[in-house]
């Protein structure tokens, strides 16, 4: 009686260990992955939140595409940057923890590096080679375009005699969190771009996905170079990669074709965008493309740039019933950030100012009235014409201006102007009180965000 | 002119149907050997091992129906495009027809194998010993790094059994010791990258894969050292019984969050971070008062004691603000896990404006306050948990009655309390945040009030770090002690034959009343201790019948 029970025992333990290595095996949570494949690889880069939706925001809210409708409104606003960021203060943040433009860039370069580590391990000879390739293209494109992000950004505007000296980014390679680097010259920073975006030239992708514009592509990188080499004053460069991008791809969107009255006239994958980046979502208000943002409106300024029978008047603005200006959506469909991605009209634009710096008069006339010409209601545009190339330089500067509002380019456009001595002063009122940026400020670069000086001791901007 | 209007419904016309369904299942085994001897009448030994399965798995699915037809079951979601992008008329900001599809689904397994065993001698000496490991399905962590080893040993000493002992008055002494060792490893992080799939994908229906943990080679258990002694005593007639403990618990490579800097990719990172010794007593007594047949009298005393520092801490230090704003995660080396900090107060200037201390004077930088790395700047203000609590309960009972209170009490410990803060008081919309505002009326006005008051001036726009260094200033904290009168409960159960044709055999009536109030505080303001942010845990008084029949 005692032992009755004792023949279960092996059958128990048999039963036991035979499962006990699957048993522990079982994954948590059926939505927990560790990346190991090429699907989950793309899927980590599908991440536009991170990727695609979140550069710098206050190149745009430092800008003078606007001017806040009020002093209350100036006072109303949100985060103190917002509001520090268009008087140009010398303490920008007071305070403010998380500042998304530093944190989000880095966190989507830690994407990119993630992908990268897991893409080099995979030994598999018999996975999709072209697929490898284009994600590794996908990942290195990106880690460029934010990282030259952040550097037009926290960083001086390239210059040839000082940027070996100037400081620029922490380059972040690994995505080993355990090391913290320290910042890098102006110099490096482009250097490491460029060794990024030359390497995903040969692995992209060569045509534009047209139904999903937010991946990356072989246009988006020449594109890229141009934008990069315009910034840093290397025209003959930037003229070469505008000419690249334009032989891959050169489609403008004719004006007369979208609504006058639509609040979103354009589509997301419209025919114009190369590449679709967008200002961070969900933090700075002010510089949202919606009516309901009553805080500010368009710099008149600029607005009075605009002819009457130039369709962007009618297209890129709306009036509300009382009366006040604002900005419809723009290139990013009906998604109320700022578009900041790659498109067309830039490169016209990069391409157009280049031949004029080059005296080729006659090109940069072509180029800009190529694209005006898709600006104009049907049977209004005169061509513009120039006396020589400083006027068809001035007149492509406008042009840029007026074509680019909004789309986080201006900031950058004045710290490179001004270094060839356009000497643009800004200057804002509020309550009495007249705010003035000078140029070459060193308030035209963004203080480095208190969070990442205390834990890393990297070296603050002087400002 | 005649105009064309063609309508579209891009939500079909119907009802829509939303629908989850989940299930559950738990499996639970257990097998144990339990062993039980006696060698020549003094030698007693007693062991137990066994082995434990535990599986858990819950599983979730939902679907969304547009368009449905309760009369036929029919649904027209074949008619949706969900990546069409469509206008909100509020707005005009863009959304998509939400296709909630999917399912989801958790294992939470464990394996436990153990063993204990006893050798005790004559009643005098017990050696004792255990041994146990815990595995789980801890993901992205290899085979055999998913357990935890745990084990210990002890040794009793029956005092009062030995032949030499004689003390009379306490006829029941023993003495413990035991020492040992736990681990424990955080279920929510891992060696490897991890991702989290994000339900629904991106616009394009992409799915997407977010980064949940960076990868962390050098991950570890935590391990916890213990060390216990004990005393154990009664005297005659068990008048008196308690016990006596002292604890050292060092704990090493804690798992904790610390900051990093955000050019890692991450901001808070959870890793071993911290290594921390604490130390405490704890004492029990239960006194028989009064024990007559009628009416009893007992009381329980409760006393503890408690110490813990942080002897390393492996992460980053960040700023001063880190350290005021939450030490947990910025601990300081050397001081309590709970410690807190503050900014130390230096007043009002002339407008109003709060001061502190930078380089050792007074100053209203307040950027670089916070920023600084300098803790020695910052007033260290005491715990946030009470180094003394414990309670003391008196029951007493005569005939058919009974009467028991408790009275807890907590000492040395402080607590922040809130003042006027401009960033809430401008969010309030009269909630949480402007209650808590009583100081507004007291807040500096005019010139002179500085001399007055230490209530900041209202600014606008708010200024959140001009606010930080007041809220987070040394003036705020208030000492925490206080005693509290924590229940009383009244029974009265009457005996059988006492009330004539009771209908019951058995039958009680009580009230109980808990939360009752604090009767004493070392602050004069109107917080309580335990609430000091909050609402007060509300007074409860129940009263109950109970009969069995």
């Amino acid at each position: 009686m005692k032992y009755s029970y004792l023949y279960l025992l092996p059958i128990f333990i048999i039963a036991i260990s035979g499962c006990k290595k699957d048993f522990l095996d079982a994954k948590p949570n059926t939505n927990i992955v560790s990346p190991t494949s090429l699907d989950e690889y793309q899927a980590m880069l599908e991440n536009v939140d991170y990727l695609n939706r979140a550069t710098p925001a206050l190149l745009q809210t430092s800008s003078d595409d606007y001017v806040f409708t009020s002093y209350g409104a100036w006072q109303g606003t949100v985060f103190n940057a917002e509001r520090n960021s268009y008087i140009w203060a010398k303490d920008l943040y007071e305070g403010q923890r998380d500042v998304k433009d530093w944190n989000i860039g880095y966190s989507s370069i830690f994407i990119c590096n993630n992908v990268l580590e897991g893409l080099d391990k995979l030994k598999n000879t018999d996975i999709n080679k072209r697929q490898a390739n284009n994600l590794k293209g996908w990942a290195l494109f990106m880690r460029s375009y934010l990282l030259y992000d952040l550097v037009r950004s926290f960083s001086p505007a390239y210059d040839i005699q000082t940027s070996s000296i100037e400081l620029g980014m922490p380059i972040r390679l690994k995505s080993g969190i355990d090391k913290v680097e320290q910042r890098s010259s102006v110099e490096q920073t482009y250097n490491q771009i460029f060794s990024d975006l030359s390497q995903s030239v040969s692995l992209l992708q060569p045509g534009i996905t047209t139904t999903n514009k937010e991946r990356p592509s072989k246009v988006a990188a020449m594109a890229l170079y141009a934008r990069i080499y315009l910034s840093m004053r290397n025209y003959a460069q930037a003229e070469r990669y505008a000419d690249s991008t334009l032989n891959l791809y050169h489609t403008l969107l004719d004006y007369n074709t979208l609504s006058l009255t639509e609040k979103a006239p354009f589509g997301l994958n419209n025919l114009e965008t190369i590449l679709h980046t967008t200002v961070i979502t969900n933090y700075y208000n002010t510089i949202q493309t919606i009516e309901a943002i009553t805080a500010v409106t368009i710099n008149p300024e600029l607005y009075n740039l605009y002819e009457n029978n130039d369709l962007r008047k009618h297209i890129y603005f709306g009036t509300t019933t009382s009366g006040r200006l604002f900005m419809k959506f723009g290139y990013s469909g009906s998604y109320p950030m700022p578009f900041t991605g790659l498109a067309t009209d830039e490169i016209y634009l990069i391409k157009a100012e280049c031949q004029a710096r080059r005296n080729e008069v006659q090109g940069a006339l072509i180029t800009i009235n190529t694209l005006l010409g898709n600006r104009y209601k049907t049977g209004t545009f005169i061509p513009l014409t120039a006396i020589d190339a400083t006027d068809a330089l001035n007149k492509i500067l406008t042009e840029r201006r007026k074509e680019l509002i909004w789309r986080s380019l201006r900031w950058t456009d004045l710290k490179r102007l001004n270094k060839e001595g356009a000497a643009i002063f800004l200057f804002r009122e509020l309550n009495g009180t007249r705010y003035t940026l000078f140029p070459n400020d060193p308030k035209y670069v963004f203080p480095i965000p208190d969070e990442e000086r205390e834990l890393s001791g990297i070296r603050q901007n002087e400002r | 002119m005649r105009q064309v209007v063609t309508k579209k419904r891009p939500f079909p016309l119907g009802d829509i149907v939303n629908s989850t369904e989940g299930t559950y299942h738990a499996h639970y085994g257990r097998a144990q050997l339990n062993y039980q001897t006696q060698i020549a009448s003094k030698n007693a030994i007693n062991t137990i091992a066994g082995y434990e399965v535990k599986d858990y798995q819950s599983s979730d699915s939902y679907y969304t129906l547009y368009g449905y037809n309760e009369a036929t079951a029919t649904n027209l979601n074949a008619t949706i495009n969900p990546l069409q992008d469509l206008p909100k008329y509020y707005n005009g900001e863009i959304t998509r027809i939400p296709l909630t599809i999917g399912n989801n689904g958790s294992v939470d397994r464990y394996l436990s194998y153990y063993a204990n065993g006893s050798y005790a001698y004559d009643h005098r000496y017990i050696l004792s010993g255990s041994v146990r490991r815990d595995e789980s399905n801890l993901f992205g962590v290899s085979s055999n790094q998913k357990g935890v080893p745990l084990w210990s040993t002890g040794f009793a000493w029956n005092i009062s059994q030995e032949k030499f002992y004689h003390f009379s008055a306490l006829p029941y002494l023993k003495l413990r010791f035991t020492y040992g060792y736990n681990g424990n490893v955080d279920k929510s992080t891992s060696a490897y990258l991890t991702t989290q799939s994000v339900a629904g994908g991106n616009l394009w229906g992409q799915p997407i894969l977010q980064i949940k943990n960076p990868p962390n080679p050098s991950l570890r258990w935590e391990k916890v050292k213990n060390i216990n002694f004990g005393l154990d005593f009664g005297s005659s007639q068990n008048r008196i019984t308690g016990s006596l403990e002292y604890w050292i618990k060092n704990g090493i490579d804690l798992i904790g969050f610390s900051p990093i800097a955000p050019q890692t990719g991450v901001s808070v990172f959870k890793g071993n971070s911290a290594d921390m010794l604490s130390k405490g007593i704890d004492i029990t007594f239960k006194v028989l008062n009064l024990n007559r047949t009628a009416i009893q009298w007992s009381t329980v005393y409760l006393f503890n004691y408690n110490t813990d520092k942080i002897t390393s801490y492996k992460g980053k230090r960040g700023g001063n603000s880190t350290v005021v704003s939450g030490n947990y995660i910025n601990p300081l080396e050397g001081f309590s896990y709970y410690s807190i900090f503050s900014y130390k107060w230096m007043g009002l200037d002339t407008a109003g404006n709060p001061q502190s201390i930078l380089n050792g004077v007074t100053s209203k930088d307040y950027t670089n306050i916070r920023s600084s790395k300098n803790p020695t700047e910052l007033v260290y203000s005491g715990k946030q948990t009470p180094t003394y609590f414990g309670s003391v309960r008196n029951t007493l009972s005569y005939k058919s009655w009974e009467l028991s209170f408790n009275i807890t009490y907590k000492f040395k410990y402080n607590f922040r309390r809130t003042s006027l803060n401009n960033t809430l008081l401008y969010q309030g919309n009269g909630s949480v945040a402007s209650y808590q505002q009583d100081d507004y009326n007291m807040r500096w006005k005019k010139r002179g009030d500085e001399l007055t008051t230490n209530v900041p001036a209202l600014i606008y726009p708010a200024k959140s770090i001009r606010d930080d260094i007041y809220t987070f200033s040394d003036i705020l904290i208030e000492k925490a002690d206080h005693i509290r009168l924590q229940d009383i409960r009244i029974d009265y159960q009457p005996v059988k034959n006492r009330i004539k044709n009771l209908p019951f055999p058995a039958l009680d009536i009580y009230l109980y009343a808990s939360n009752l109030g604090i009767l004493w505080k070392a602050t004069k303001k109107k917080i309580d201790p335990d609430y000091p942010y909050g609402i007060p845990a509300p007074k409860i008084i129940s009263l109950g019948f109970k009969a069995t029949f």
